[in-house]
């Protein structure tokens, strides 16, 4: 689904992102992990085209969409959820997901027939609230949400606009224990039916939801393996597991 | 819908207003028909702005300039009717037509530049936008330049409504303020109005989904100087009498100052907002001129003051005035 051939970028001095190689299969959950400051935000902004690598390409869906500027690949199914929250904070919940949904559906140049009452956009924004697990919360505006709701919602309009892949930057971040349960839920439930790539620091999450692991030291890729593999890798251990049980 | 004292306050609101010329004129007060024609006038200036504003996040401090469109299509075409004799001119059909026209043109091309910025950028480009039709039509001396030009005639409707009668006026422009409303109601609610709605709340994440922005705000620009267009129209007719002052940006001022007052962002909130701007203003500046004449009014004493021309100047503080000071039979003078 996507492939990362010799990814190169540095800012100044700093090789943010070393000659980077690994392929996401589709349907896979596949998770980049690595100490703070490995170059995983970077890696997904050469994904989705925020920041543009000094060389190597980023094949996604057999196209090499190196080139493509950030709005056309989300047009070609590559969906991205953001670290900060980033919805309709004056909204309903519904019609967040309800506008993601709107803007799958050609043009918005119609002005009179009542929004909030087509069912073309209505139900298949209810689906998607369903698969986030914030059905019950749908007539709530949006910003009255606790944090860990918005980042339900974050994912179900990324949903919303029905992508072939979805890139989730830490979408852990900030949240509490039983939040951070339902959000494992929430992916277990998407897996198969779309292909993820998660960024994420919490190993837990991490070691029960993906199918593979890529492990980034210094923008290095030192390992790509399945989470038994990676959890007995040595050089892994030594540079990243062992390193947080002996600060534990 | 849930009933709230908001509801009451716009059913009564509406009801009211829809009442005036009947009230106006069994007190024999027509100043009233007058003084409300204006705030439903001022109120499509609004409900359009409000359109822009209060859905789209966009405040054009040059709103004004439609008023001052409308108003010289209105102007310059009776001008044209009475002098030269071009009946088609005075139409006032051709009237709207002319000035939806020409506002909608001129939304296009502000919009078009304007919108390219952002937050006071944006402000400020709209503001010298409107200053810059301000001094076209103070420069054009053949339209009665600084001074304005008087209306001659106000616009004809062959025979379909006759607008020298100020309550026919008065319930065009009622209809005009529904129909507004019933519009910016189904605008606001439609996928347009969603998408609207999104670029007010969160340009970027509009973006990230897939919405090119900048067509939606253009659009609805361009629909709510159309929609002020009219009102200018209106108000040339309210008024007659057209003149540089109609689009000066303190009328820009004046129509946000409306919509923010009544709450943005709804429906009826400019017309709330509108009412009672014109009210406070008509009130205040009525204060002066009643102390004035209840302190002075030994100058003028011996004989009763109150006259045609007092109940002008007082206003809709006149009958209070009558009910706190009675008028003395012998015409003689007040004591306060």
């Amino acid at each position: 689904m996507l492939k990362v051939n010799s990814l190169v970028k540095s800012f100044g001095g700093l090789l943010a992102t070393d000659n980077l190689s690994f392929e996401v299969e589709a349907g896979n959950i596949h998770a980049v992990i690595g100490p703070n400051g490995a170059g995983k935000t970077t890696l997904i902004r050469q994904i989705t085209g925020e920041t543009k690598p000094d060389s190597g390409t980023v094949i996604f869906d057999g196209e090499d969409i190196s080139d493509v500027p950030v709005h056309l690949r989300s047009a070609r199914g590559l969906a991205r959820s953001f670290q900060i929250t980033n919805i309709f904070p004056d909204m309903t919940t519904w019609d967040n997901v309800a506008l993601a949904v709107q803007a799958q559906a050609g043009h918005s140049f119609h002005f009179w027939k009542d929004a909030r009452k087509d069912p073309l956009l209505r139900e298949p924004a209810l689906v998607f609230l369903e698969q986030v697990g914030l059905a019950e919360r749908a007539d709530i505006v949006a910003g009255q949400l606790s944090h860990g709701e918005h980042r339900q919602l974050e994912i179900a309009m990324a949903l919303a606009t029905r992508p072939k892949m979805l890139l989730l930057d830490e979408p852990m971040a900030g949240m509490g224990p039983e939040e951070s349960k339902a959000m494992v839920a929430i992916l277990q439930g998407l897996k198969r039916k779309l292909t993820i790539l998660l960024i994420e620091h919490d190993m837990d999450v991490v070691f029960t939801l993906a199918d593979q692991i890529t492990v980034l030291v210094y923008g290095r890729g030192i390992a790509t393996d399945s989470p038994e593999a990676i959890r007995n890798h040595p050089e892994v251990q030594a540079a990243y597991l062992g390193e947080e049980e002996v600060s534990a | 819908m849930k009933f709230s004292p908001r509801i009451s306050i716009i059913t009564l609101l509406m009801l009211g207003l829809a009442a005036v010329p009947l009230i106006a004129d069994s007190i024999d007060e027509p100043f009233y028909t007058v003084l409300f024609s204006r705030m439903l006038i001022l109120s499509i200036g609004a409900v359009s702005l409000n359109f822009i504003l209060g859905f789209g996040g966009m405040v054009s401090f040059g709103h004004a300039v439609y008023l001052g469109i409308g108003s010289y299509v209105v102007g310059i075409g009776t001008f044209h009717a009475v002098e030269d004799g071009v009946e088609w001119l005075g139409n006032g059909f051709v009237h709207m037509a002319v000035a939806v026209a020409v506002s909608a043109l001129a939304g296009l091309i502000i919009g078009a530049i304007s919108l390219r910025t952002h937050g006071v950028y944006f402000i400020m480009i709209t503001l010298a936008f409107a200053q810059m039709f301000y001094f076209i039509a103070v420069g054009n001396e053949n339209y009665g330049g600084d001074d304005g030009l008087s209306l001659y005639m106000r616009s004809d409707f062959s025979g379909l409504l006759d607008l020298s009668n100020d309550n026919s006026l008065y319930y065009l422009n009622f209809g005009f303020l529904l129909a507004s409303l019933y519009i910016s109601h189904r605008l606001t609610n439609s996928r347009f109005g969603m998408a609207l709605r999104g670029t007010k709340s969160n340009e970027q994440r509009m973006k990230s989904i897939g919405f090119p922005v900048f067509r939606y705000r253009l659009v609805a620009f361009v629909i709510a100087g159309a929609i002020c267009g009219l009102a200018g129209v209106l108000s040339a007719n309210q008024t007659d009498f057209v003149s540089p002052a109609v689009m000066h940006w303190t009328r820009s001022g004046d129509l946000i100052i409306m919509t923010v007052l009544g709450g943005i962002g709804t429906l009826f909130g400019p017309v709330i907002g509108a009412v009672a701007f014109l009210l406070l203003e008509e009130l205040l500046s009525g204060i002066t001129r009643i102390l004035a004449i209840v302190f002075w009014s030994d100058a003028g004493a011996g004989s009763n003051f109150r006259t045609r021309r007092y109940r002008r100047n007082a206003g809709c503080f006149g009958p209070l005035v009558d009910s706190v000071f009675p008028q003395k039979e012998s015409g003689g003078r007040l004591k306060c």
